[in-house]
């Protein structure tokens, strides 16, 4: 069955918290109090739609003159991922004030026959790869992905041992061994991604969380910290409490490229039991930081309450979970998972914080401004199909038409790469956007457009991504694409606008407005130009579409009898021309002595007739080549000649 | 689109000539001969100084090419044929 795409990464809140600057004096920034990961998630089989991360920071209440310097930077390019984003200015959290980002963002495919949101091995919600070949095109795909275990998603079973026995080592240094428990690894990946989040149960060893990773980005061998388990509460330990600098980062690019087949918008995705944290970065503190001496930390207490808005078949409902704690400054805090029922949406979340002595709680994550896309929302009403405990999941897929036929466009619409040159109503009658079973307008694929050249709005020519941080696109009509700053490069204003490059055409074909346009008498614009480009539309084809007939043509006929035989004759003739003088080598090997080569002959092949220099025979090939050149010659002549004759004469062409 | 259009009959035209063969199978025997004419041929080789293998192959080349232009100029013809006021009714 034809499914897959909702890289919907969600249902878990990624809450980074750290100190932005502006209205901090740089000693307070010093003694920040960093909470981070807040990760619910859906459960298992459930849709992750949603992603946030905040910021708050505070203040270190210590007296004791304990820093932990430079919790300064906080998943930067984080609200440029954003489809939407939020600012908030937490005022009084933990006594201060600060100003924080709460991002929310969302995606409806990167691009297809990348993801479904499927159950995932060990009951850990992932996004899965399609199983059907016919989206496994090309050089992407995983169609032996169900006999992989999740960490063999992430490198190979060798590598992964090794990678767990450096983490578990780490861990054991930090961590107390006497309360094994859930290990939380933050690391940060390559190339200024913002971090994400692997589990890790020491418990249960081979329960390695589900890891994405771009093929781009390997794995940072950097910046992971360690979430140990105090007194029940996985407590995150300082940055960077683990450094894992052996760590063969090209290692980690094995089997991320040709078993996962990464979304070229995920930085990676990494889920487990305390939910997944994909592109938002979870927790990404940068800088050194100092554990604090044991005794005499200053302990903040408070209640963190996350809740989500979810969303199936059957309507609207509230999920909420409340999470004590109480954690040194400098330590982070995980709370609980929240899940919307299987199969269903949260459209949603918003975190709040409520400290001793507060009577209203403080607003971290504002649920009203971060809910998912009206198109996202409205799915599981439209779609019924798709969601749900018992559904099948369903893919946003760009089709194009062959001979009658719909075929796929492939991984990323990677075979139709000139789809989005086209315009109405060619477009509709050559393309059309499928979700599921359902064919929608064709501007829901717009994810999968891009202007003028590459494949998606965020890749090059070359697939490779232009800026790792730039937005996902959203399930609209529209493209939006931003520069690394956020700037829109491109905003049509239409459903169906198109690249640049078609509207620099439709200006070459009508007059220009501020020239010699409509308004101003002008036949010869009027009329040249309309025809010009009317005759190089209808004259002018364009070189995709030869190639691709081409392709097509090339391809049946090499796979037919007759283009093997043509093949095989190709193969005989030989490359250069036959200029060898030692004659016609025969084989004496049937009559070789015991002893030696046959009849007292220094080898075993004797050769026929030579005629090189020396040979006694070289002045008679001389002559007999002469001889042979000049009938050639003749017999050739005359063919040709006939050949002419006849066709100047209507006969069939002469022998 | 006209030219495109054209080319995608031509490109019709060859799968549909090319699903001719469907389902027929290349003989066993016929990759025997291919084998033993290409032993053959290397065998010749070494017979340079004897046979005008370069000028046999340019000739044999330039027949077999008049010969393909001379279908193709024909096939041309008997089209144009059909086309009013150029030979056609």
């Amino acid at each position: 069955m034809r499914r897959l795409t909702i890289a919907l990464l969600a249902g878990t809140l990624g809450v980074t918290l750290a100190v932005v600057p502006p209205t901090l004096a740089p000693d307070q920034a010093a003694q920040a109090l960093c909470i981070s990961s807040i990760s619910p998630q859906c459960q298992p089989g459930n849709i992750p739609i949603l992603v946030q991360a905040g910021v708050i920071a505070a203040p270190s209440t210590s007296s004791a003159g304990v820093g932990i310097p430079a919790y300064s930077t906080i998943s930067a390019g984080l609200s440029q991922q954003t489809s939407a984003v939020a600012g908030l200015t937490l005022s009084g959290i933990l006594g201060t004030s600060a100003t924080a980002f709460a991002a929310l963002w969302s995606l409806f495919s990167g691009g297809e026959a990348q993801t479904d949101a499927v159950l995932s091995q060990d009951g850990i919600k992932g996004l899965k790869l399609d199983t059907d070949p016919a989206y496994t095109s090309p050089g992407g795909g995983m169609p032996d992905w169900a006999t992989h275990t999740n960490g063999e998603c992430f490198m190979a079973s060798t590598q992964l041992s090794d990678w767990r026995e450096r983490v578990l080592s780490a861990v054991t240094a930090h961590c107390d061994p006497a309360v094994p428990d859930v290990v939380v690894l933050e690391p940060k990946a390559a190339f200024n991604d913002p971090a994400g989040t692997m589990t890790f149960d020491t418990t249960s060893p081979g329960t390695l969380a589900l890891i994405w990773q771009r093929s781009t980005a390997p794995f940072s061998p950097t910046s992971v910290h360690a979430v140990c388990s105090v007194g029940g509460v996985p407590t995150r330990k300082p940055s960077p409490t683990i450094t894992v600098n052996t760590f063969d980062a090209s290692s980690t690019k094995t089997a991320t490229e040709s078993v996962c087949g990464i979304d070229p918008f995920y930085g990676w995705l990494v889920s487990g039991p305390f939910g997944a944290v994909g592109y938002n970065g979870g927790a990404t503190l940068v800088g050194p930081a100092t554990d604090l001496p044991a005794g005499g930390e200053p302990i903040v207490e408070g209640t963190l309450t996350v809740s989500i808005s979810c969303k199936g078949p059957g309507g609207v409902y509230e999920v909420e979970a409340d999470y004590a704690y109480s954690v040194a400054a400098g330590e982070s805090v995980l709370p609980p998972d929240v899940t919307c029922q299987p199969g269903d949406i949260a459209i949603d979340a918003g975190v709040t914080n409520t400290s001793p002595g507060q009577t209203e709680p403080e607003v971290l994550v504002d649920r009203e401004q971060n809910g998912v896309l009206p198109e996202i929302e409205e799915m599981p009403d439209l779609y019924p199909e798709c969601f749900g405990p018992d559904a099948s999941p369903c893919a946003l897929r760009l089709e194009r038409a062959n001979a009658g036929a719909w075929v796929t466009c492939g991984d990323g619409a990677i075979l139709c790469p000139d789809w989005a040159q086209l315009v109405e109503p060619a477009l509709t009658d050559q393309y059309r956007c499928v979700y599921g079973t359902n064919v929608l307008d064709i501007r829901y694929c717009s994810s999968f457009r891009a202007p003028s050249i590459g494949l998606l709005p965020n890749t090059d020519e070359n697939g490779d991504l232009i800026h790792p941080n730039a937005p996902i696109p959203k399930l609209d009509g529209f493209l939006r694409l931003y520069t690394p700053q956020g700037d829109p490069w491109l905003t049509p204003e239409l459903p169906g606008a198109f690249p640049d490059d078609v509207v620099d055409l439709a200006r070459e074909c009508y007059p220009n407005i501020d020239k010699d346009g409509w308004g101003v008498l002008n036949p010869v614009s009027w009329v040249l130009q309309p025809i010009q480009c009317a005759l190089r539309w209808a004259f002018v084809p364009r070189t995709s579409v030869l190639e691709e007939r081409l392709t097509t043509v090339s391809q049946a006929w090499e796979t037919s009898p007759p283009g093997q035989i043509v093949n095989s004759v190709a193969l005989i003739i030989p490359e250069t021309v036959p200029q060898g003088c030692e004659g016609i080598p025969f084989s004496l090997a049937p009559f070789a002595d015991a002893g030696g080569p046959a009849l007292g002959l220094p080898s075993n092949t004797v050769y026929i007739a030579p005629a090189c220099e020396g040979d006694i025979l070289q002045p008679w090939a001389v002559m007999v080549n002469l001889l042979l050149s000049g009938t050639v010659l003749i017999l050739g002549i005359r063919a040709m000649i006939g050949q002419v004759g006849a066709l100047v004469n209507g006969g069939g062409p002469a022998g | 689109m006209i030219v495109e259009w054209l080319a995608e009959i031509g490109a019709n035209l060859g799968l549909w000539v090319i699903s001719w063969f469907d389902g027929i199978e290349i003989p066993d025997w016929f990759g025997m001969f291919a084998e033993l004419l290409a032993q053959v041929l290397a065998s010749a080789a070494g017979m340079g100084a004897w046979v005008p293998w370069g000028l046999l192959f340019s000739v044999v080349g330039a027949v077999f090419t008049l010969w393909g232009i001379i279908i193709l100029v024909k096939a041309v013809r008997w089209v144009v044929g059909w086309v009013p006021t150029m030979g056609g009714s």
